[in-house]
């Protein structure tokens, strides 16, 4: 909460320093449709696999390699509700107009310079993304350079003058994390002949060559109806969104708002942007404690926030009802702890190894969708003792990249 | 006592006053016990952090890195305290070591290298962002400690002891500031350094020294605020800089030193966080609630600035003349 005061208050600090010297949404219907070109998706190697590799949605399995990624989002919608019981989705619009495009054009044999824009490892989240894309360039493409950029949250709209940096050393292959409006670097490296990848975000321009990332409705979508099932179709519920306005976030809103109105007996009592952050989350569910007494369940689009919402519970000596949020050890320690029933639906950092896939794939010249939605791992109370894993930090995304070795190594695990 | 006097010292008083009276109206809700404990509780987080910026503005600086300091004890604690091997000793011992360097890093680049202080405090912001990264990659290594949460989740009858933290805290610098010589040699620098200087107080030393002190509160405030949230927070400082800033303003101060009120940064701390809480009670959108917030600032702005200035008239300038506002007095 206190971030949302930031900017009133840097504006009260201005005026008075003035009067002391003076006087003493992703929006989810984003087909990202570049030029069409209908050939085979790409593959995208599957990333949810629990500690000891039991079973996850099989949405995007490697059988589908026949069919077209719009298929594979469909498919999504129907089948991945099925991994919880759920009935199956209807899919959006947008999900049909998912083209193959032809990369033809960008192919280039040989080691190759991929320069990637990315999130900066400011937090657990960003740091498994870098490790990520770090760790496969290393495992499959040794012969080939990477050069990262890193830009933080907080310096967001530096963020285009950082790619115009990465421009000028010509690389092959251009991979954006969009943290702010991108469409002008964008735009200029197509016209420069570089192909354009997006991982995890949007642009408003269809100057890229694909995009790679989830479907954040869809993920909004699963939490919401699972909440609505575990709550008997009835009752009193807190929505507990991400940083407003992002576009993530807001999709993921917009997908549990479009579930929640089907049920007429579900009262959302509050809503509040909580910035996927304990202490705003926290603060958030513990006024919202104060002024009803009947909560039944709690929807969040991230763990951070779920998991300071579960300490105001547990602070007020309430009941804690079902959680929707994510796979974070810390989330589902607090489950395993408190016993409370909960569905984590993912958002995997170590996606950033498929842009890299994808990229080198574009440079191999084949054929790529417009969209490439990536696995997420989805399960709930059912499947905790497979997923939470006791001897790791809090702060460790599930599924991760690292092996046992590597986390025991860096300090994020003990030995079992 | 002038009017305008009087009305200068409602000044601090204005965000809860018009809050308090819309609460009753709008959201009764919002006088429930449990809601008041969270909203002294919260207040009492920026309120540690903003008296360690009181002192620093009372010498005429300003410190933007408080926020960092916050964020950089939690992960402090739960890296060195929050795992198997490591401990609540080693964890203080790496927060109070830390906060010093940085505090003492601020008041010589401020106090003996003449680095503006708005530079200075941002620099060290960045570089304590930076080793921070550096340290952890990212990640948090442990857990918060169950001391911390017991301390920021814990209560003494129906008081948060959070709030009992900040009420010893107020005490503490009330009598530093008016009971102490340092105190006086504080006031009497931020008024005028060369002047102070000329009379034989060490005005560096004592500057410096605010940066010390305004270090070590927000790293108190860090650990409690860990402890509350019971889980390490990158974010956990993000906002503190300025709004502890305008609240110590709001409450008195003058960016131009010497002046400031231990009561009147508390009022206007809790004016700040009840007014937070009545917009998240009231469950408007988030642009209205930015909207609100930004009003009702500018309004408290507005009169804090307008009953400071000086009258206009040769009548007010005389008036004001025999009875000159009492910037020199040490209020508490």
């Amino acid at each position: 909460m206190r971030r949302m005061t930031r900017s009133a208050a840097l504006a009260v600090v201005l005026a008075l320093v003035l009067a002391a010297c003076s006087g003493g949404g992703e929006e989810p219907a984003d087909t990202t449709a570049p030029p069409p070109d209908t050939t085979a998706p790409a593959d995208t190697p599957d990333t949810t696999q629990p500690a000891d590799d039991g079973d996850t949605t099989d949405s995007t399995e490697p059988e589908a390699d026949a069919a077209t990624q719009s298929d594979i989002l469909v498919r999504a919608f129907q089948e991945e509700p099925q991994v919880l019981g759920l009935d199956p989705f209807e899919a959006p619009d947008y999900a049909y107009d998912i083209v193959e495009v032809d990369t033809s054009q960008y192919k280039k044999d040989g080691p190759r310079r991929i320069a990637f824009a990315i999130q900066a490892p400011e937090f657990s989240w960003p740091a498994t993304y870098n490790d990520a894309v770090t760790a496969r360039m290393e495992e499959a493409y040794s012969d080939s350079e990477l050069i990262l950029s890193p830009t933080g949250l907080g310096e967001a709209d530096t963020q285009v003058g950082t790619i115009e940096d990465l421009l000028v050393q010509q690389p092959d292959a251009l991979i954006i994390t969009p943290l702010t409006d991108v469409r002008g670097p964008i735009e200029r490296a197509a016209a420069q002949g570089i192909p354009v990848l997006l991982c995890t975000g949007t642009a408003e321009t269809d100057a890229y060559v694909t995009r790679v990332d989830r479907d954040n409705l869809l993920n909004g979508m699963l939490g919401a109806e699972w909440i609505a099932r575990e709550i008997g179709y009835e009752g009193n519920i807190v929505l507990l969104g991400g940083p407003a306005g992002v576009p993530t976030a807001e999709a993921r809103l917009e997908g549990a708002m479009a579930v929640f109105s089907k049920y007429p007996d579900i009262n959302i009592l509050g809503q509040e942007y909580t910035n996927w952050d304990a202490a705003d989350g926290r603060t958030a569910m513990a006024a919202f404690l104060t002024q009803f007494d009947d909560i039944d369940a709690v929807w969040t689009d991230g763990a951070g926030q779920a998991v300071g919402a579960i300490e105001a519970f547990k602070e007020a000596g309430r009941e804690i009802p079902p959680f929707a949020a994510e796979p974070l050890n810390g989330f589902l320690r607090l489950a395993a702890e408190e016993g409370f029933p909960f569905v984590a639906v993912g958002y995997p950092p170590s996606h950033s190894s498929q842009c890299l896939d994808a990229a080198m794939a574009v440079l191999d010249g084949e054929p790529v969708p417009s969209f490439i939605n990536i696995e997420v791992p989805i399960f709930d109370t059912d499947e905790l003792d497979e997923w939470y894993r006791p001897n790791c930090i809090d702060d460790l995304w599930l599924p991760t990249p690292l092996t046992d070795e590597q986390l025991i190594d860096q300090g994020m695990c003990e030995p079992a | 006592m002038s009017i305008r006097e009087r009305l200068r010292q409602i000044g601090p008083y204005t965000i809860l006053l018009v809050v308090l009276p819309v609460a009753a109206l709008v959201q009764p809700g919002f006088y429930r016990p449990a809601n008041l404990q969270n909203v002294v509780r919260d207040a009492a987080f920026l309120a540690i952090v903003a008296l360690g910026q009181l002192i620093v503005i009372i010498g005429r600086g300003l410190d933007l890195s408080v926020g960092g300091v916050i964020t950089t004890a939690s992960l402090l604690m739960v890296y060195f305290a929050g795992t198997a091997s490591g401990s609540l000793g080693l964890g203080l011992a790496s927060v109070i070591g830390v906060t010093l360097a940085i505090g003492l890093l601020n008041g010589l680049m401020v106090a003996f290298r003449r680095v503006p202080a708005i530079l200075a405090t941002l620099g060290t912001l960045f570089l304590v962002e930076g080793v921070s990264l550096w340290l952890t990659g990212g990640r948090s290594r442990g857990r918060v400690p169950e001391a911390l949460v017991a301390v920021g989740t814990g209560k003494v009858g129906p008081i948060p002891v959070p709030v009992l933290v900040a009420a010893v805290v107020a005490v503490a610098v009330a009598v530093v500031l008016h009971r102490t010589t340092y105190g006086r040699a504080l006031f009497a620098t931020g008024l005028n350094p060369e002047a102070s200087a000329l009379s034989g107080i060490p005005t560096r030393s004592v500057v410096a020294s605010t940066y010390v002190i305004a270090a070590l509160m927000a790293a108190l405030s860090g650990l409690m605020l860990s402890g509350l949230v019971g889980f390490y927070d990158r974010t956990l400082g993000v906002g503190y800089d300025l709004d502890s800033i305008a609240a110590v303003v709001l409450g008195g101060a003058s960016f131009l030193g010497g002046r400031g009120s231990v009561v009147g940064t508390l009022a206007a701390v809790l004016g700040l966080s009840s007014l937070e809480n009545l917009l998240l009670l009231q469950g408007v959108g988030e642009s209205y609630q930015l909207i609100g917030k930004g009003v009702v600032l500018f309004a408290a702005v507005l009169f804090t600035t307008l009953v400071r200035r000086r009258p206009s008239s040769p009548a007010g300038r005389k008036a004001m003349v025999a009875n000159p506002p009492e910037r020199n007095k040490e209020t508490v």
